[in-house]
């Protein structure tokens, strides 16, 4: 993580399963969208990805450890990420959707399916809306 | 102390108005609950009882302290849509593929022989060709194929992927070709025809496919031939990408569906056939009306329609499909996005379609059973006041500002009910087929979305866009912002916003088309049935002897449709607008407080 120069989507990884990284990197290739890509080493891929995430001139990160995945955005909550799944099967489509996702995070397009471990909290109905 | 209750049991709500006229009229509750069962049946007397006991709540007395309860003679007028395509595309041996997908790779227009990919080292060098590559095939592997056959001089010049991988190919290639991605049902494209793939720049349509001449160019038709391809260049246009393949027997035709003839029963009998549209149809029912009844040819998909119509009719008043009589018709031209037939992208052309509202009078509804009935469950006279047009009007004229003659509007679900009163007093009431229910069928079709619930709910509520994870945009610009995370599910979708929850539109549609979709429908229904009511109704059949219009029911709460219809009136010099039922009721309680007046005017000896 250390040239920030241009506005891209940060994805770290540790040890990632290198089917999940290649069909991610191109499902937000697909979508025209650039990324960096950042070997990390640690336990708490959580905190790092959210960092990943607002160190991002995009504010999308994606962490990738083996098989786990999680995808942040910069301003929600450190324990609240988009996405926190072990991908076990479908792995291209999956990860392709990830990658498609990440992307649209920034692009503002509908997301497309990713299987489980989509944050429940993001599925919460709104409450305590304020007019702007 | 004397409390008089005034109760009309409506298509979905029932309502109660209570009064005190011990000195004098006056009115001290009311309230609003859902009808319990079809209108008219025994089940009504639990909405009944509900809505009762919920008004008498609201001023501290025992359901047991009313005096009497009058309740509606229901008008037994019921209303069922239909739809019937008219038109039908369909594609012979798959030569042409339009569609959309999100992220084509490439750009520029290529023409080629269509060859699997796998066939590409086979061929000679200087070869026109467009490949095809099935999912099976990894994209990094398809690229580096493609890069040695261009290597080799062969000259490809587009690609038919079935995976989303156009960009990501693309990005490989050592030469900008258009690459068309998503196309589901790839075996299906023949080989060895000549091929053009066509992708627009981003913002931008393509302009060659989509032009009779370009492809007579590309493919060196006859003036003849050109004739005939352009059905192929009508269903592109739009497309953001493009495939068309010509083969010996390839044609894209549109046709007219026989959907066989209505026949309407009035001043004389005339037939008029569905594929001649909806303003056919309604001049034909100009020409004979009133109308009796109407039939559709048997054997035909109208005569299908209609007979559906009138069972529906026939199980909902207990009474023989054959006693059913259709005492009106609207008719409404529409189109719906239906798969093409031989498509292999899923591709979905325009249809054009006729709407056809119904309206029946049946015989009368057994008030008396459900009077018995409510007598029974609460020891309390229960009286069937008059016609419910009379009442309506009765109720309508405490709307402060309005004065006799004037015109009530009843925008239902089923049908649009409307009475005059003339100066004298003398009520004359009419009803159409054509209301809510229609809207909602027109949205649910126009739009692709095949849910009624959510048609509903997007004729109802304004729409929205979420435009970021914390944010949303109404369709008129005004921006709102949320503390906590919008859903993922939701996420840049349009929505419907209702009070406590956002329902997602799952369609490709933009905010915009959805919205003048929901407002042509209701303006197609509501506009032409109001005018149709005002002419029906006015003396001498002209909509200038009126002066005022009051609205209500249902659909006068509705968000847009009263400004539509005061709008359309404003160029007759009609005073319109939504009702404020004894000034505080809204365009609710009409009947409900008109059975309470006439109660206490029949007392009184008026």
């Amino acid at each position: 993580m250390e040239n920030n120069s241009r506005p891209c989507i940060v994805v770290v990884t540790d040890k990632p399963d290198k089917n999940i990284l290649k069909h991610i990197l191109a499902g937000i290739e697909e979508e025209g969208i650039p990324y960096e890509v950042d070997v990390v080493n640690g336990d708490e891929l959580l905190k790092i990805t959210h960092k990943a995430a607002v160190y991002s001139r995009m504010g999308v990160g994606i962490g990738i450890k083996q098989n786990r995945v999680l995808l942040h955005f910069s301003k929600l909550k450190i324990d609240k990420p988009i996405l926190d799944a072990n991908l076990n099967d479908n792995i291209k489509d999956t990860a392709r959707n990830i990658g498609n996702n990440a992307a649209r995070l920034y692009k503002i397009m509908p997301f497309k399916n990713m299987g489980k471990g989509i944050m429940v909290a993001l599925d919460q109905n709104f409450s305590g809306e304020e007019n702007i | 102390m004397k409390f008089i209750a005034g109760v009309d049991v409506g298509n979905s709500t029932t309502e109660v108005a209570i009064a005190d006229i011990e000195k004098d009229l006056n009115f001290v509750s009311s309230s609003l609950s859902k009808t319990t069962g079809i209108k008219g049946t025994l089940d009504n007397v639990v909405g009944i009882l509900n809505s009762l006991t919920d008004a008498c709540k609201k001023i501290n007395i025992e359901l047991s302290a009313l005096d009497s309860i009058c309740i509606n003679e229901a008008t037994p007028v019921i209303g069922d849509v239909a739809m019937e395509t008219i038109t039908e595309t369909i594609i012979t041996e798959s030569t042409m593929i339009g569609h959309n997908p999100d992220t084509p790779g490439g750009l520029g227009i290529g023409i080629g022989k269509t060859v699997y990919i796998d066939e590409i080292v086979n061929l000679h060098s200087m070869e026109d060709v467009i490949c095809i590559i099935p999912k099976s095939v990894d994209f990094e592997i398809a690229a580096m194929r493609i890069n040695n056959a261009l290597d080799n001089n062969v000259k490809i010049n587009g690609l038919i992927v079935q995976a989303d991988d156009g960009v990501i190919i693309s990005n490989r290639l050592r030469k900008v070709i258009p690459i068309v991605d998503e196309v589901s049902l790839i075996e299906k494209i023949p080989m060895g025809m000549i091929a053009a793939v066509e992708v627009a720049a981003p913002g931008s349509n393509i302009t060659v496919l989509s032009n009779p001449y370009g492809l007579a160019t590309i493919f060196s038709l006859t003036p003849d031939e050109t004739k005939h391809i352009i059905p192929v260049a009508r269903a592109l246009i739009g497309n953001k990408s493009a495939v068309v393949i010509r083969t010996p027997e390839g044609d894209v035709k549109e046709r007219t569906i026989p959907s066989g003839n209505l026949i309407l029963f009035g001043k004389q009998e005339k037939k008029v056939g569905i594929e001649e549209g909806a303003v056919k149809i309604m001049q034909a029912l100009r020409d004979v009306w009133p109308i009796n009844d109407v039939v559709g040819e048997s054997g035909t998909n109208v005569g299908g329609m209609i007979e559906r119509v009138k069972q529906v009719m026939g199980q909902l008043t207990k009474q023989n499909s054959s006693d059913i009589k259709i005492q009106d018709i609207l008719a409404v031209d529409t189109f719906v996005p239906q798969k093409v037939n031989g498509g292999i992208a899923g591709e979905f052309a325009l249809e054009n379609a006729v709407a056809l509202a119904a309206m029946v009078k049946t015989s009368r509804l057994p008030m008396e059973s459900i009077a018995r009935k409510l007598e029974q469950e609460t020891g309390i006279k229960v009286l069937i006041g008059g016609v419910e047009a009379n009442m309506a009007v009765l109720g309508a004229l405490t709307t402060p500002g309005t004065d006799r003659p004037m015109v009530i509007l009843d925008l239902g679900g089923g049908s649009t009910d409307s009475a005059f009163i003339s100066k004298t007093g003398d009520v004359k009431s009419i009803h159409h087929a054509g209301a809510g229910e229609m809207v909602t069928m027109l949205i649910n079709s126009e739009l692709g979305i095949d849910d009624y619930n959510l048609a509903e709910d997007i004729k109802k509520y304004p729409l929205a866009k979420v435009e970021s994870l914390f944010n949303i945009r109404y369709e008129d610009g005004s921006v709102c912002f949320f503390q906590k995370p919008l859903s993922a599910s939701i996420f840049a979708r349009n929505v419907v916003v209702k009070e406590n929850e956002m329902v997602p539109v799952h369609s490709k549609h933009s905010i915009d088309k959805i919205r003048i979709v929901r407002r042509e429908a209701k303006k197609k229904i509501f506009i032409t049935n109001v005018v149709r009511a005002l002419q029906d109704i006015a003396p001498g059949n002209n909509l200038r002897t009126i002066e005022f219009v009051v609205l209500v029911g249902g659909s006068a709460l509705d968000f847009e449709i009263p400004e539509m219809i005061s709008d359309e009136l404003s160029h007759y010099g009609i005073v319109c607008g939504s009702g404020n039922i004894r000034a505080k009721e809204g365009p609710r309680n009409a009947v409900a407080t008109g059975l309470v007046i006439s109660y206490y005017n029949s007392l009184k000896g008026i």
